[in-house]
Parts: structure tokens; C-alpha cells; sequence
């Protein structure tokens, strides 16, 4: 052979294996073992989508924890991890990277299953939530950068405060804070804390509660939504 | 060929310096050419020095090939069908060095479906291959200890039951 392949073709072949084989080729030499670990071919392997997956179950069984994808025939595939499944609280799947809340929502956590690696992210300023605060967590792959890009929602859970969020990503690896102006009314409250993630948002389902005259009051429903795009 | 005689010819150059003359329509499948045409660089015969005249005979096949158009929707399907079966075979090359000369070829000219099918051709062909072998097919330099070969071996254990 006069000369070699490319770094990069080499590397866009590597794309192409299962998992197994390319953990396998870790050993190959130091610059693909670096490029494997490295964390955007991570990204880009987990994020193709081979497996249409319909959605992921996952349950508690004594001490254990269990992880299952259902696809549209509804056949289940096991997915084995060595993660304690059981201590941790799933808050979303994107393009087949999961997120986990962890330890009473002090860190969240990160999972390919398609590689076996997760990474944790602490939650910050996790002690200084305000009172009796309730916290919800986003999570989605950005489109595009197909950066992991979470989201931190807090509010007093029993009286009509405002609500903090903060965001990060996984490139930026650093928190900050939305606005005041581009957040929900105080007296806005998420429902349920299941996120649907459609077309670059991620939607929660919202509720006002409106008081009328004798005590009687009304809920309003309504989408809250995170822009992934835009922020 | 009949639609087709009021196309203009583009002349390559292969690195033996053998030419070929390819519609222009053709050749644009090549980024790269289509770059040098627009720029005005295709005057006269278009060298390619990083191409050898076997692998371009092969790299014009494949174009040629994907240039057809379908006439009809009935028509389409069939192409489609017979196209599959074109790249399945087009990649079935006697000669392992063929493959690894039409992925840089592919890479150099800049043709993305020619490269996607030969990427996967050899990542199916490597696929189950020790790590010695990768290592000589891809003329990669073992620069691990044996050591730290034996670490990261452990790590990833589970993936050589």
C-alpha cells in the first residue's frame, strides 16, 4: 500500500463498527483509543439513531433496577449497565442518550448505553434551593450541535413564588440562569413532571389555578416549553 | 446514451497520466471537480495526481453509474433496486488495496455517497479482525506499553468474552 488512510477517514470507518468492535480497537494504538474516549465521537455515535426505539421502560425489582427498550413491534431488548439502576430517577431519553436524576437531585447523570460510558453533572446550588422548593429536570439533545443540554426548573412548592431556571450543556459544562422575563408567571405550576421533546422544545404540561368569587377556583391547562434552539 | 450528446466533456488526468473524457453532468458528483469548474481551473485536461488510472476507471464506473435518471416512477423503483445491487457488487474488489485506493480516491475527489459506501465496506471488513490486524492494515504503529496495552485491555474486557 504507497500511503495511508486519513485520521479522519480512519476515524469515520471506526464510526461505522459496533460497539463491541470498537472497544475492542481501543488497544489499536493511543491515538484511537484517545479518539474513541473522546468525547465528541461519543456524541456522534450515540446519536445515530439505528434502533427505531418506540420507548424505554424501566423498573424496580427488589434491589435491583432494570432498563428495557420497547421498539414499535413491541419486542423488549434488555440494556445492560453497570450503573446502580435502582438509585436513580429517570428524567429523559434523546437520541438514545439517557439522563438520570441522582442522590435526592443533587447530581444528574449522563448514560450511552450504546457505549457503556456516563458521566455525572452536580446540580448546583443544590442547598440553596428557596423553601420547601419543587425541582424539575429537562433533558434533550440539542439539534444540530447535538450537545446534551439540561434544564433546572424551581419553585416554592406550596405558595405562589417565582420560578428559577437555570440551564448547561454538556460542552459548556457550566450552569447559568434564564432570565426573569423569559419565565412563566408565578402562578404557573408544571403538572406533571414527564417532558415531551418535539421539534427543538421541550414541552412539560402546565396549569393556572384562577379563584372566582365563593372560594371556587378553575385550572387552566396549557404547553410550558423550552426552547432548545433559540436559548 | 442518447439525451445526453449535448453535454460537455470534462477531461481528468489520472496520476499515470492516463485521461479520461466524462460528461460534465457527470463529473459533478465530485465536489472537488465541481470546485475547479467553477473556478474556471477546467480549461484544459483536470490532473489528479493523487488518483492512479485503475482507480478512476473504477471511481467513473461508480459515477457514471449513479448519473442515470429514472423516467418514470415504475422506472424508479427498479433503479433504485438495481443501483443497490450495483454498489453491493462495486464494492467486492479482488484486491484489498483497491478498496483502501477507492476510499482516498473517494475522500480526495470528494464524492459523499461513494465515500459512505466504501467506509462501510471496509469497517464490514475489519469488523472482526484482531487488533494486530487493524494495526497492519491500517500501517498503525503499536505505540502502547505492554503495560498500559494490558490496562486498557482490562477496562474494556467485557468486550473480548
Amino acid at each position: 500500500m504507497s500511503d495511508n488512510i486519513p485520521f479522519d477517514i480512519q476515524m469515520a470507518i471506526m464510526n461505522r463498527l459496533h460497539v463491541k468492535s470498537l472497544l475492542q480497537f481501543h488497544t489499536v494504538s493511543k491515538q484511537w483509543k484517545f479518539s474513541i474516549d473522546n468525547f465528541e465521537f461519543i456524541r456522534n455515535y450515540g446519536s445515530r439513531e439505528r434502533n427505531s426505539c418506540c420507548f424505554n421502560l424501566s423498573y424496580k425489582h427488589d434491589n435491583q433496577g432494570f432498563i428495557y427498550f420497547v421498539d414499535e413491534n413491541l419486542a423488549f431488548r434488555h440494556l445492560d449497565s453497570n450503573l446502580n439502576i435502582f438509585s436513580l430517577t429517570p428524567v429523559a431519553s434523546s437520541k438514545g442518550v439517557w439522563c438520570f436524576a441522582y442522590g435526592e437531585n443533587s447530581m444528574l447523570l449522563l448514560w450511552n448505553p450504546s457505549i457503556k460510558k456516563s458521566m455525572g453533572i452536580l446540580v448546583p446550588n443544590y442547598m440553596l434551593q428557596p423553601s420547601s422548593p419543587k425541582m424539575i429536570f429537562g433533558f434533550s439533545i440539542r439539534p444540530v450541535t447535538l450537545d446534551p443540554t439540561l434544564v433546572k426548573i424551581n419553585y416554592p412548592l406550596y405558595s405562589d413564588g417565582p420560578w428559577y431556571v437555570s440551564m448547561s450543556t454538556l460542552s459548556l459544562r457550566i450552569w447559568y440562569n434564564l432570565d426573569y422575563d423569559c419565565l412563566p408567571r408565578k402562578s404557573v405550576r408544571i403538572k406533571w413532571s414527564g417532558q415531551a421533546v418535539i421539534d427543538g422544545k421541550i414541552l412539560w404540561i402546565g396549569a393556572e389555578r384562577f379563584f372566582v368569587n365563593d372560594g371556587i377556583s378553575y385550572e387552566i391547562y396549557m404547553q410550558v416549553l423550552f426552547d432548545l434552539v433559540s436559548h | 446514451m442518447s439525451s445526453s450528446s449535448s453535454s460537455k466533456m470534462i477531461e481528468l488526468r489520472s496520476s499515470d497520466g492516463e485521461t479520461f473524457h466524462v460528461e460534465e453532468t457527470v463529473v459533478l458528483q465530485s465536489e472537488t471537480i465541481k470546485q475547479m469548474i467553477d473556478d474556471d481551473c477546467a480549461n484544459a485536461a483536470i490532473p489528479l495526481p493523487n488518483v492512479t488510472s485503475m482507480t478512476l476507471a473504477k471511481v467513473i464506473e461508480y459515477i457514471k453509474k449513479h448519473a442515470e435518471k429514472p423516467k418514470d416512477d415504475d422506472d424508479k423503483k427498479v433503479a433504485e433496486e438495481d443501483l443497490k445491487k450495483f454498489d453491493a457488487e462495486f464494492v467486492k474488489v479482488d484486491q484489498e488495496s483497491m478498496l483502501f485506493d477507492l476510499v482516498r480516491a473517494a475522500n480526495y475527489l470528494n464524492i459523499k455517497s461513494l465515500l459512505d459506501l466504501t467506509c462501510q465496506a471496509v469497517a464490514d471488513s475489519i469488523k472482526d479482525l484482531s487488533v494486530e490486524e487493524v494495526r497492519k492494515k491500517f500501517n498503525i504503529q503499536n505505540d502502547f506499553t505492554p503495560e498500559e496495552e494490558a490496562k486498557v485491555r482490562k477496562e474494556n474486557a467485557w468486550a473480548f468474552d
